[in-house]
């Protein structure tokens, strides 16, 4: 029983650290983007390639790259990269689009088109071989922690409570930024009405960017660790595609665009999937998804929004 | 040519399959619902196809079997291919029944679901559609009675050759772009065209906007249920691989590169999309190039996609080059 628990509770704390940054561009857009697990994805591959590791398929195969990171600073600088790749994605996908006021349909296709590009750009360039990492990257830490919950000892590994601080931490984060600072309040103002916030003197599409690139940032950082995390690696290139999905369930049971829901979401899809008959795991997140749309559209966390004429 | 079409039969087939398709997922968003159902149905009606054709209708009809050569040794066959391996007589009528069963069940299927979801729109219900989609896909990997997350097998062959499922195809293409047709011209499509503009202002005007909706829905899960009846016979096998989130966005973008104006965007991109990663790989100039095109054509296709959503967001069939087509075609007769 607290066995499930627990390991329901690291299962959701990935779809949770996933559903941030995808969360943060539905919150401000209302579009949703496809291609943040192909970011997602990159994170992973960047921050394998910065320390230095070998690549044994693809085009880039046995090249030798000239970098030798620990894994720390890879991943901030991986992290960096997939920011970048985000904020260049928003420019080719999504702002000539925004600057149209286009139908929202066009924005699912042309994420969709850039998720296709990236991940046939990472299979052409580093093949279908699955990557892991080297054990011990982060020091000599013991791999479980044990704690004592009602009589009863429960062992976590520690990987797990280092995905669950860092999305924790990254959620804070995002929300004092989202609700405290000038951009924030800018971005919230263009959640509200794009049109109006320009008027009132905010740069749209600068902010916009700022928002590409945190939520890119996240997806990077959040690609590493998860990649870390679970003992097959970065499977192929297709690993980020099957958060994907999942993620959407995350968001929208959370509320879509509310960054503390989207851990929360996580956590109770991860719950309750552990608690699920092995052969219908996949059918949980689905069938949670589909009835809080049926009977709760706006999330666990999520406000009403009132139709108007 | 006759080498042209074995070779490529099987692509061309599958293209008019996709039409339909896209077709499916065009009928809901004349009423503006943004539906990502299809593939669930399309999944469904090839496996009710399938079991029909291999627990029920194979009792009813002696399959002209081929010897099987000798040296295969009767020990190593298994029962499932003694039977069906080289029998391609499977009796159409049973195939036209099996469609008219899977397209019956899904049609009413669709609209209960349509009405459930009827509510939710825009991203919800695409979301909803989605969960639906997936819902499927998971229980049928569950199921033992559909052969989990293997399938089915040895679904029994109508035709010789997969060319031949074109005498399906093209009728039911036909035929559904009649339906459309006939259901856009009449006082149901201008229902739908005044539900996608304002629906609010709609039902303000005492129309039952709820029917509607529900009839549009259930009749993209008609279309794609029939389709999936064909096509289980058409691949040979049927699993839940078949009907899976992927293909609800690919049909997506048939309609939004193609048009979702009119009927012919949804089957011209359809047809030109399939096709066209097929074609980026039998396209070779520079060697390099040609390497490029053989492992990176999905690249393409993906810059292709988002171009076309880019560069034509009416889609690249839109009601004005129709008519302007047509003003062409009425100068040329005046001239002549």
């Amino acid at each position: 029983m607290i066995f499930q628990l627990v390991s329901g509770l690291a299962t959701g704390g990935t779809y949770a650290i996933f559903a941030i940054g995808y969360t943060l561009v539905f919150s401000i857009l209302g579009i949703i983007n496809f291609a943040h697990a192909a970011v997602f994805t990159l994170g992973a591959y960047f921050t394998y390639i910065l320390m230095g590791r070998n690549i044994t398929s693809g085009v880039v195969k046995g090249t030798d790259f000239p970098f030798e990171m620990t894994f720390i600073v890879a991943m901030l600088v991986s992290a960096i990269l997939a920011g970048l790749i985000s904020v260049l994605i928003d420019t080719i996908a999504f702002r000539p689009l925004r600057n149209r006021k286009a139908d929202s349909l066009l924005a699912l296709v042309t994420s969709l088109g850039m998720t296709i590009i990236l991940v046939n750009g990472i299979q052409y360039l580093f093949g279908t071989d699955s990557y892991s990492f080297p054990a011990r990257v982060l020091g000599d830490m013991p791999p479980n922690v044990k704690f004592d919950i009602l009589n009863e000892t429960v062992t976590v590994r520690t990987k797990t409570l280092v995905v669950m601080g860092v999305s924790i931490v990254i959620a804070s984060l995002l929300t004092l930024f989202i609700t405290k600072t000038k951009t924030g309040r800018g971005l919230r103002a263009i959640s509200e009405d794009p049109t109006t916030a320009s008027l009132m003197g905010i740069n749209t599409n600068r902010l916009i960017m700022v928002a590409f690139f945190i939520s890119g940032f996240i997806a990077g950082l959040a690609g590493t660790l998860v990649a870390w995390n679970v003992s097959s690696g970065i499977t192929d290139p297709y690993f980020g595609v099957k958060f994907g999905l999942k993620g959407l369930a995350v968001i929208v049971l959370g509320g879509l665009g509310n960054i503390p829901g989207a851990i929360i979401g996580g956590l109770v899809i991860g719950v309750a999937e552990a608690f699920a008959p092995s052969e219908y795991t996949d059918a949980v997140a689905f069938g949670i998804l589909f009835v809080v749309l049926l009977v709760r559209p706006q999330g666990l966390l999520g406000q009403k929004v009132q139709q108007k004429v | 040519m006759n080498d042209f079409l074995s070779t490529y039969g099987f692509l061309l087939v599958q293209a008019l399959f996709a039409a339909i398709l896209g077709l499916s997922l065009y009928l809901p968003l004349l009423t503006g619902q943004l539906s990502l159902a299809s593939p669930g149905f399309y999944a469904i009606g090839g496996y009710i196809s399938a079991l029909f054709a291999t627990q029920v209708f194979h009792q009813f009809y002696q399959p002209f079997l081929l010897p099987i050569p000798a040296s295969i040794s009767p020990t190593v066959v298994s029962p499932l291919l003694q039977t069906y391996k080289y029998a391609n007589d499977y009796p159409i009528g049973f195939l036209l029944i099996q469609m008219a069963i899977a397209g019956g069940i899904c049609l009413i299927l669709a609209g209960i679901i349509g009405f459930l979801a009827i509510r939710l729109r825009g991203i919800y219900l695409a979301l909803a559609t989605i969960a639906f989609v997936e819902i499927i896909r998971t229980l049928a990997e569950g199921a033992d009675l559909v052969g989990g997350a293997s399938g089915i097998f040895g679904i029994p062959q109508p035709f010789v050759g997969k060319l031949d499922y074109a005498w399906i195809a093209i009728p039911l293409l036909i035929m559904s772009m009649v339906m459309i047709y006939r259901i856009e011209r009449g006082k149901m499509g201008r229902a739908f065209r005044a539900i996608r503009e304002d629906e609010l202002s709609v039902s303000a005007s005492g129309v039952y906007t709820t029917y509607y909706k529900v009839v549009a829905f259930a009749l993209g899960g008609m279309l794609a249920g029939m389709v999936g009846a064909v096509y289980a016979h058409f691949l040979n096998t049927w699993n839940p691989r078949q009907g899976s989130f992927d293909a609800g966005v690919l049909y997506l973008t048939f309609v939004v590169v193609g048009g979702s104006r009119t009927i012919w965007g949804p089957v011209f991109a359809a047809i030109a999309l399939t096709i066209l990663p097929e074609a980026l790989r039998g396209l070779s100039g520079a060697p390099w190039l040609s390497d490029f095109l053989q492992n990176g054509r999905l690249i393409v296709y993906g810059a292709l996609l988002t171009g076309a959503a880019l560069f034509f967001p009416q889609g690249i069939i839109t009601p004005r080059l129709l008519s302007r087509l047509n003003v062409i075609n009425r100068t040329k007769k005046r001239a002549v």
